[in-house]
């Protein structure tokens, strides 16, 4: 009788632990799923805001040969077009980030070739842009190339 | 227990994931990136990208690639060799062991890779929106102890709790699920960012075990930007006959090209690698345009990816094995998304790799899944299966209306009221459908029951919910209930979910086939459907309302709704929605007057619930315009 009684308790027990187990476990995958759906709301909403990002971070190439084909001829049109596509991205709100002659700022600036030398009354100015930096609502789209000397 | 996150430390590149629901899930850095690139600028502490920005400006304190110096011997080849590659001071420092000097201070190859792996932790937290201290980090198989230990060390440094190191070829064996295997062995070919490793594991009883390991320690994918570069200059100097080779900013433009023009043709077979004005000389500028074929760009790095032959080759001599031996075949690492690197490697075995893992990820999801089962998130692994079909009933005309859609995870339950299709219609016929065909009858029958006692109503005043509830054993329940008598009645079907692969393809196959045949039919009979329930509305108007409709208005009424149910076989579905809407703006303009003639007398109106979501509830709850699904 008393090993009956023994086997219901075990098992009583054992139930008591699945029970703790899968409450835990169950509350787990809400709080996964919560936080996921919180992420995913945010990634929802930033994806709006920079859906277009994308396409113009893929254009840029194209604008920035347009520059340079606007640099090396005297072709009016040819000048005219480029600027066309720079008052494009300022009406999306892209922003050229302002690198000439201002410190270099691995932040918005990738530098490709350096001149001088490092020195403890030296800093590191921009001394050419070979492509423009291009920003959007503080995010960078597309850093700057650029050459630093140091001065 | 907090969560275990898995950490790809990579020479190059490093990555982290952890689990989440159930499965691994790359966790993004704070730039926005899935991998960060493992360089680190010692006098600002920058890490990933913003440092590798600015390597140019400060190549003395800018340390990168320090991973091949974790644990190792001032006078190791492997030291001497990356000397030669780096900018940044390399010495011998205590037990002999190299380290780095930079901004004044020494480094040891632990103090760097914690420094990437702080930054890898901060991202996470952020992320993740909780505290990360506890990790799993990978590292090659044929480390030796003292580079394990320094590997642990780094976490330790950067505030990690390392809970186990595991070994990259294994980490990437768990990521495709191979620790279910027994008695398997398993190749890996990791040809990444700057090395190439291949291992043979052997899987028993959840357990690898490394048998042997091989590989080039400096062969990766900048060798095959390299090779690239070089052929561009050599044919621009035909062709123009300026020599780029000095040119540094057009080096730069032909290097982002190259390593563009590689990506492109994974999934071409050719290219145009177009640089506008990339030089100029006496007689003006220069383009470079010149097309690279896939089949020429095979041929250019032909021997680096023959180089990885001999290691796969002295890695199965090794562990004693003969190629058929091995059962299965992983890639890991960027470029062995190159189409003719797959294929050596399929030659090579004679087998298909697996491949369908992001190759720069995979092991950092089998760093999480380690970490998942670490901290007894993945003991009992709670797998949950997904509907392969859609589940729905049969409606007015034949219709396939769905319930649940297909890949749904179940356990998952829905439920929509219907209505229905007659007036006095006191019994309603459920039949439990599951297919992708618009048609009921191209459908496969799961069940069929009826709900009765349903009290005598126009049609489209009864409220019949009906619930499709599916349980983690995929057992379907399917129930309708009267919501006026609480009447209900459920069938259950069991199997709905465990179909054969092939005949769930079978059955997608066939409606992608027939979707817009299908389509048609179905938008055929709900404009039917939908013309026949405003011709009855009409008419039914017309009765309830006799005393306040003109008579010449009654008779419009009545003609056109005698018009459009004439018109209901023949007619096309513009024309019948054309007529249906036709039809209910007169009944619209004509209950307008209605309205108008009820509330002459103040004080009259009577209570109208106010709008909800710009809908009116009138008496029979029936969406004003929209077609109630219908049950026969």
């Amino acid at each position: 009788m008393s090993d009956k009684k023994e086997k219901v308790n075990k098992e009583v027990e054992e139930l008591k632990t699945q029970v703790i187990e899968l409450e835990d476990k169950w509350k787990r995958s809400m709080a996964d799923y919560h936080n996921f759906k919180k992420r995913a709301e945010q990634d929802r909403d930033s994806l709006i805001s920079f859906a277009n990002m994308v396409l113009i971070k893929n254009l840029i190439p194209v604008i920035d040969n347009l520059q340079l084909a606007s640099k090396h001829t005297e072709d009016v049109g040819i000048k005219m077009i480029s600027t066309q596509f720079e008052e494009i991205l300022k009406t999306e709100g892209v922003t050229k980030v302002e690198a000439i002659d201002k410190d270099f700022d691995a932040n918005t600036m990738e530098a490709v070739e350096k001149d001088g030398e490092e020195g403890l009354d030296k800093k590191a100015i921009v001394t050419e842009v070979t492509k423009d930096g291009y920003v959007f609502q503080d995010k960078i789209i597309r850093p700057a190339q650029v050459v630093v000397t140091y001065k | 227990m907090s969560k275990i996150i898995g950490i790809d430390l990579g020479t190059t590149n490093s990555a982290m994931a952890v689990m989440e629901g159930g499965e691994a899930k790359i966790i993004p850095n704070s730039e926005g990136s899935n991998t960060t690139p493992s360089i680190v600028n010692v006098s600002d502490n920058t890490v990933g990208v913003v440092a590798k920005r600015q390597m140019v400006v400060n190549p003395k304190q800018t340390i990168f690639s320090a991973k091949r110096l974790m644990g190792q011997r001032i006078d190791t080849e492997m030291v001497t060799k990356t000397k030669s590659e780096v900018s940044y001071n390399i010495v011998k420092g205590q037990n002999d062991l190299a380290v780095i000097e930079a901004d004044g201070k020494t480094f040891t190859p632990q103090e760097i890779g914690a420094k990437v792996l702080a930054k890898l932790k901060a991202d996470a937290e952020s992320f993740l929106g909780e505290k990360v201290t506890e990790a799993v980090i990978t590292v090659p198989a044929y480390f030796d102890d003292s580079q394990r230990q320094a590997t642990k060390e780094a976490g330790t440094i950067a505030g990690l709790n390392v809970q186990r190191i595991i070994n990259e070829p294994t980490a990437a064996a768990l990521a495709y699920g191979l620790d279910k295997k027994t008695q398997e062995k398993i190749a890996v070919y990791d040809l990444g960012g700057g090395t190439f490793d291949v291992s043979i594991l052997e899987i028993g009883d959840g357990v690898f075990e490394v048998l042997a390991t091989s590989g080039d320690t400096f062969l990766g994918g900048d060798d095959f930007d390299n090779k690239i570069i070089t052929w561009l200059v050599e044919e621009f100097k035909k062709e123009s006959g300026v020599d780029l080779k000095q040119d540094k900013q057009a080096l730069q433009r032909l290097k982002d090209a190259a390593e563009k023009a590689k990506i492109e043709l994974s999934s071409a077979q050719q290219t145009d690698v177009s640089i506008p004005y990339i030089t100029a000389d006496a007689s003006g500028p220069k383009h470079l345009n010149i097309t690279l074929t896939r089949a020429k760009l095979e041929q250019l790095v032909e021997d680096l990816i023959q180089k990885t032959i001999k290691p796969m080759e002295q890695a199965l001599s090794d562990s004693k094995l003969d190629k058929s031996a091995i059962t299965e075949i992983i890639l890991v690492g960027g470029m062995t998304r190159m189409p003719k690197v797959q294929e050596i490697v399929k030659e090579f075995f004679g087998k298909e790799p697996h491949k369908g893992i992001n190759p720069d990820e995979v092991v950092a999801i089998g760093a999480a899944i380690q970490g998942g089962v670490l901290a007894g998130d993945v003991k009992d692994v709670l797998l949950l299966d997904v509907t392969p079909l859609t589940l729905g009933i049969e409606t007015l005309g034949g219709v396939r209306t769905p319930l649940i859609d297909r890949n749904t995870t179940i356990p998952t339950k829905a439920s929509q009221v219907f209505s229905t299709a007659q007036d006095s219609q006191t019994s309603v016929d459920i039949h439990v459908l599951q297919g992708e065909r618009e048609m009921s009858v191209d459908n496969k029958s799961l069940g069929r029951f009826i709900l009765d006692g349903i009290a005598t109503a126009p049609r489209g005043v009864p409220q019949i919910e009906v619930t499709f509830d599916i349980d983690a054993n995929g057992i379907l329940s399917v129930s309708a209930s009267d919501k006026a008598t609480g009447k209900e009645q459920k069938i259950t079907i069991q199997g709905a979910t465990g179909l054969d692969e092939k005949e769930v393809e079978k059955m997608r196959e066939e409606a992608e086939k027939y979707s817009s045949e299908d389509k048609e039919k179905k938008q055929k009979i709900e404009a039917k459907n939908n013309a026949d329930t405003v011709a009855y509305q009409a008419d039914k108007m017309v009765k309830d309302h006799k005393d306040k409709i003109a008579e010449d208005k009654q008779k419009e009424l009545t003609e056109d709704a005698k018009n459009l149910r004439e018109k209901l076989e023949t007619a096309s579905i513009d024309e019948l929605n054309t007529m249906s809407n036709a039809l209910k703006e007169k009944m619209q303009n004509i209950g307008a007057d209605i309205y108008k003639e009820t509330t002459k007398e103040p004080g009259n109106e009577p209570e109208v619930e106010p709008k909800k979501d710009g809908q009116t509830l009138d008496n029979d709850e029936v969406k004003e315009g929209e077609v109630v699904e219908e049950v026969k």
